[in-house]
C-alpha cells in the first residue's frame, strides 16, 4: 500500500486544483482539501501516518530545494528590493511584533496553559525556527509545528481575499503580507499569484524568520514579567 | 532538456548543501534551506551561477511548491487530541493573529512605499 501514498497525494492535489480553478473560493484551497481527504483516507483504512509519510517522503524531501529555488524571484526583483530595504524591514518588524503581541494577548485571555502560549507565540514563522524558538521558551515543539502548518494553510487560503477586501492592492504589499503571516505556505501561494508576489513573500519569509528568532524570547520574557 | 534539469537540480542541491554546512557551523539554529536560498541568491548576484542555469528546474519546483506541503500537513492528524484539548487558544491565536498580521504588514508597506 505504501507505494500508493505518492500517486494519491499528487492525484488529489491536481484534482482539487482543477476544482479550485473552476470554483475559486478560498475554502477550496487544494492543499487544505488534499490534507483533509488524506487524513480521512488514512483513518478510514487504519493506516498509520508514519507509513503514509514514508511513502510520500519524496515530496517532503523536495521542500528544501524548493525553498532554495525562491532565490530566483528574489534575484529577479533584487534592484527594487534593495531600494526599499528600510520600508521592508519596518513592515516585517511591525508584523513580527504584532503577531507576538496579538498571539500572547489572545491565548492569555482564552486561559491557555503557559506551555501552550509559548508554543503558539512564533506561529507565523517557518517550522524549524518556530520549533527552536518554542523549545527555548518552554513550549511544546510538536504543537508549534502543527500550529505553524495550520496557520500556513489558513493564510494561504484566505490571505488574498482578506487583503483585497481591506484595500491592500499593491502586489508587493500583498506578497510581503502573505510571507509575513503564513511563511513558506503563504509564499508557495504567492508564487502562484505572480513572480512579484513570490519575490516579496520570499523577502518577508527571510526577514520574519530572523526577526522572530531574535524578538520572541525578548517579548515572551516581558510577558512573563507582566503577568507575574 | 533532461540534461538541463539535471544541471539545475545539481546547482540547487549544491546551494542547499552549502546551506546545511553553514547552518551546522552557526552558533544558533537557522533553517538550512533559507541559508541555501541566500547562497543561491549570492551566487546569482556575483555571477558564479547564471540565472538561465537554474531557472528551468527552479521554476518547476516553485510552480508546484504547495503540493510539497501536503504530507507534512497530513501529519497534523497525529496531534488531533492535543489540538482538541487546546482548541480555543489555538483557533483564536491562528485566526486573529493571521488576520491582523496580514493587514498590518500589507498596509504599512503600502503606505511606506508611496
Amino acid at each position: 500500500m505504501i507505494w500508493l501514498a505518492l500517486p494519491i497525494t499528487i492525484l488529489l492535489f491536481f484534482a482539487f486544483r482543477w476544482v479550485h480553478q473552476r470554483l475559486p473560493l478560498p475554502i477550496f484551497n487544494p492543499v487544505l482539501l488534499a490534507i483533509i481527504s488524506l487524513m480521512a483516507l488514512l483513518m478510514f483504512s487504519a493506516t498509520p501516518y508514519q507509513t503514509y509519510a514514508r511513502g510520500a517522503q519524496l515530496l517532503t524531501w523536495l521542500l528544501e530545494p524548493a525553498v532554495v529555488a525562491l532565490a530566483i524571484p528574489l534575484y529577479q526583483q533584487s534592484q527594487q528590493i534593495k531600494a526599499q530595504l528600510i520600508p521592508l524591514l519596518l513592515a516585517c518588524c511591525a508584523g513580527v511584533l504584532t503577531s507576538l503581541i496579538v498571539v500572547l494577548l489572545v491565548t492569555h485571555l482564552l486561559g491557555a496553559d503557559i506551555s501552550v502560549i509559548a508554543s503558539l507565540a512564533p506561529q507565523a514563522v517557518t517550522t524549524p525556527i518556530a520549533m527552536n524558538v518554542t523549545a527555548g521558551i518552554g513550549g511544546i515543539p510538536a504543537l508549534s509545528a502543527v500550529v505553524v502548518i495550520l496557520v500556513g494553510i489558513l493564510g494561504a487560503s484566505f490571505a488574498l481575499p482578506i487583503l483585497k477586501i481591506f484595500k491592500v492592492n499593491q502586489p508587493e504589499a500583498q506578497g510581503l503580507a502573505m510571507g509575513a503571516a503564513a511563511h513558506a505556505l503563504g509564499t508557495a501561494k504567492a508564487i502562484e499569484v505572480s513572480r512579484l508576489h513570490g519575490a516579496y513573500s520570499s523577502v518577508s519569509l527571510i526577514l520574519c524568520a530572523v526577526l522572530t528568532a531574535l524578538l520572541t524570547p525578548l517579548i515572551f520574557s516581558l510577558y512573563l514579567l507582566i503577568i507575574n | 532538456m533532461n540534461f538541463l534539469i539535471v544541471r539545475d537540480a545539481i546547482i540547487l542541491l549544491l546551494c542547499l548543501f552549502a546551506g546545511k554546512l553553514i547552518a551546522h557551523a552557526l552558533p544558533f539554529v537557522f533553517p538550512s534551506s533559507i541559508i541555501g536560498m541566500l547562497v543561491l541568491f549570492f551566487c546569482l548576484t556575483t555571477g558564479i551561477f547564471k540565472l538561465h542555469q537554474v531557472e528551468t528546474g527552479a521554476n518547476i519546483l516553485l510552480k508546484y511548491m504547495a503540493l510539497l506541503f501536503i504530507p507534512i500537513g497530513v501529519g497534523v492528524m497525529e496531534y488531533l487530541e492535543l489540538i482538541g484539548a487546546q482548541w480555543p487558544a489555538i483557533v483564536g491565536a491562528m485566526v486573529i493573529g493571521t488576520f491582523i498580521v496580514l493587514l498590518v504588514v500589507g498596509h504599512m508597506f503600502q503606505r511606506l512605499i508611496k
